[in-house]
């Protein structure tokens, strides 16, 4: 058994340690304070971030990759292994939730030599049926987690320290600085999201070869390059606002040097606009993907997404009998993600707006 | 004047578009060569470099980036990709597509259905998100404004495609009152129109409603209002006639916002109800990968939208006083 490591895979472990030094330090300031009295206070918001920390779970399982030496071109996940044998096997076309039998009439040599339409008894159970080719819907549904949590984490990953870095300098420094960065982010916000995203995965498309994890990863970037504006323009805002404070005027008349002062006085009065800003970009970005996978600029069409699955099962609507269940599969376990996302970033503003308690 | 005001706002639109211009060239000509291009319209297997130099010579890619040194004096600068393809594109020459279709008469032929579609969702989104976000102020504290809140978040939480395979199964397939989908000419497009138009304001009521609910409750506590309440204005009164008007910079400057979304969201409707509009112009070029509208669109929705910009600016000077006066200074 050899272990693989892809690019999001090395991005995935780099946020998870990245959460777990933030958390170290951060539990001792006001704002962590304030997170666990709204936990407290209201339990709906625990039980979001319990749901969010279960797909999470999922998420990193999944970005556990490994070959095994029996099968040298198999690249398997821990959850493949947990959610074996659904990962390689599959059954002839579609099937509903908890069927014991194909939807679908097949013509099979019968035991007295006649050829009838039979509908094909199912080799495993699925409890939420399968799709098209015979592939288990509620595999599909989990294995698409890890997707939708990359698209939603790394994008920030990325665009946060350009959207923090540029926000502080041009509300810090005024002047020249503050016209250029102005410019570039009303130049970048200016061009309709979805067409520059469209236009960006058009041209790069004839470098990211086939490589879907590579794709992905490209796709995060310019997810990334297109969304980092509206943060930058609020830190810009915001630092302005603090510039002129006392505490911050104090210290720049005691001398501090600018990089000590953005550091201590200016970036830890920030953080609760960029918490906020990240929990509701996380449900936008999840949202966006399968909107991008319609458009054709999305994920790699054979990788395993919600915006793929939602793409494949949309003409199985027109089915008659209708197949409703890979479609509705999909947007559940989309639903519960972005649901909890949201309660939980309503529970961060309740937390840092003092107007709501 | 009122009219240096609007002069300047267009003097600032200058430089975002060249911005603009810089970058869709950087990212359709540098990222990726006219090569690249003639590739992936031949197709990757058995071509050969005599097959790329005659696609380029035709769709006009063969010219050199910025500097032609076999052409005369002015030509030196015009003979080339970035003029012809770039340059033009600031008097709306958007040239041929990469099939050799003429990109303006295709958008002069697609403006109309786009239009018919995002306006009467623009108009009638912003009317009834209003009229619920001001009710549920209206009833703030009570259990009618917690189920409200409650569903709009719900109403965030679900895929906007959820929202059109649903709409169109249940009112077109199993009711049958509306075609699925498809578009004529005339009156009785709106026929066709209907479902898309009730499904793009279903699917931004979330998210509209709640910003707009937070809005009017920024205004509630300022002092205009607890004066407006005590002359003995009803609560009704008070919220529909005095809050609203105050409120009116913060939803204009609003619907700049939703402006680009408002595109995002047509593109998808259009393409999933095959209206032959810009938006399905867009998606279909993308999938076919035809650079040229692509550039063309990117250029032309930020066209738009900065001339949404601008028509907003404008509109401030008509819903408050303090800017007209402003400008006149």
């Amino acid at each position: 058994m050899k272990m693989i490591v892809l690019w999001t895979d090395a991005l995935v472990y780099l946020l998870v340690i990245g959460l777990v030094v933030w958390i170290y330090f951060f539990r001792k300031t006001q704002e962590w304070r304030l997170i666990l009295a709204q936990l407290k206070k209201r339990p709906y918001y625990l039980v979001a971030l319990l749901i969010l920390m279960v797909y999470g779970i999922i998420g990193i399982l999944d970005s556990i990759h490994f070959k095994t030496a029996s099968n040298e071109f198999a690249v398997r996940s821990v959850l493949d292994l947990l959610l074996s044998p659904y990962d390689h096997v599959s059954e002839v076309t579609y099937s509903a939730p908890f069927a014991t039998h194909s939807a679908e009439p097949q013509v099979l040599k019968t035991e007295d030599g006649h050829f009838a339409e039979v509908y094909p008894k199912l080799k495993y159970f699925h409890f939420l049926g399968t799709d098209k080719i015979g592939r288990d819907v509620f595999y599909l549904a989990i294995k698409s987690i890890r997707t939708g949590l990359v698209i939603g984490t790394v994008t920030t990953l990325v665009m946060l320290p350009f959207a923090l870095l540029f926000g502080m300098w041009a509300g810090y420094f005024r002047g020249w600085v503050d016209d250029i960065i102005q410019y570039i982010y009303t130049t970048l916000s200016s061009v309709p999201g979805i067409l520059l995203i469209a236009g960006a995965m058009l041209s790069l498309q004839p470098k990211i070869e086939a490589d879907p994890d590579i794709r992905l990863l490209i796709l995060c970037v310019i997810l990334g390059v297109t969304s980092w504006t509206t943060l930058c323009r609020l830190l810009r805002g915001e630092t302005l606002k603090l510039r002129s404070a006392d505490f911050v005027q104090s210290a720049i008349a005691l001398g501090v040097t600018p990089l000590k002062i953005i550091r201590r006085h200016i970036m830890p009065n920030l953080m609760h606009i960029v918490i906020i800003t990240v929990a509701l970009d996380f449900s936008a970005l999840v949202l966006a993907e399968a909107i991008l996978s319609y458009v054709g600029v999305g994920v790699d069409p054979t990788a395993f997404s919600w915006g793929n699955m939602i793409n494949a099962a949309r003409l199985d609507m027109a089915r008659e009998p209708l197949v409703w269940w890979s479609l509705s599969g999909a947007l559940f376990f989309m639903f519960i993600l972005v649901f909890s996302a949201n309660i939980f970033s309503d529970a961060l503003q309740k937390a840092f707006n003092p107007k709501e308690n | 004047m009122i009219w240096t005001y609007i002069l300047r706002r267009i003097l600032q639109a200058i430089p975002i578009l060249i911005g603009v211009n810089i970058l869709t060239f950087a990212l359709f000509f540098f990222v990726n060569s006219p090569d690249d291009i003639a590739r992936v319209h031949l197709g990757t297997k058995y071509i050969t470099e005599s097959a790329v130099q005659d696609w380029k010579q035709v769709h006009g890619y063969h010219l050199p980036l910025f500097y032609n040194q076999k052409e005369k004096n002015m030509k030196k600068l015009t003979e080339t990709i970035f003029f012809q393809k770039s340059i033009k594109l600031f008097v709306l020459d958007f040239g041929l597509s990469d099939t050799g279709r003429d990109i303006k008469q295709a958008i002069g032929e697609r403006y109309l259905p786009s239009l018919q579609l995002a306006i009467p969702v623009l108009i009638i989104g912003l009317l009834v998100n209003i009229a619920i976000a001001l009710l549920l102020v209206l009833f703030r504290g009570t259990y009618l404004d917690l189920v409200g809140v409650f569903l709009c978040v719900v109403l965030i939480s679900i895929s906007a495609l959820f929202y059109i395979v649903a709409g169109q199964y249940l009112l077109a397939k199993l009711f049958r009152w509306l075609p699925i989908s498809g578009y004529i000419d005339g009156w009785h497009a709106i026929k066709f129109l209907l479902l898309p138009i009730m499904i793009s304001i279903f699917a931004s009521l979330g998210s509209e409603t709640r910003w707009y609910r937070a809005l009017f409750l920024e205004e509630i506590d300022k002092e205009y209002v607890r004066t407006a309440r005590a002359k003995g204005l009803s609560e009704f009164r008070v919220l529909f006639i005095h809050v609203l008007k105050n409120a009116m910079i913060p939803i204009l400057t609003g619907i700049v916002a939703i402006l680009p979304l408002l595109f995002m969201g047509s593109l998808v409707m259009e393409s999933f109800f095959a209206i032959p509009g810009l938006g399905s112009f867009t998606v279909d070029a993308i999938r076919e990968q035809d650079f040229a509208i692509v550039r063309s669109m990117v250029f032309l929705g930020t066209v738009l939208y900065i001339f949404g910009l601008l028509l907003t600016d404008i509109s401030y000077l008509w819903v408050d006083p303090r800017v007209r006066l402003e400008s006149t200074q």
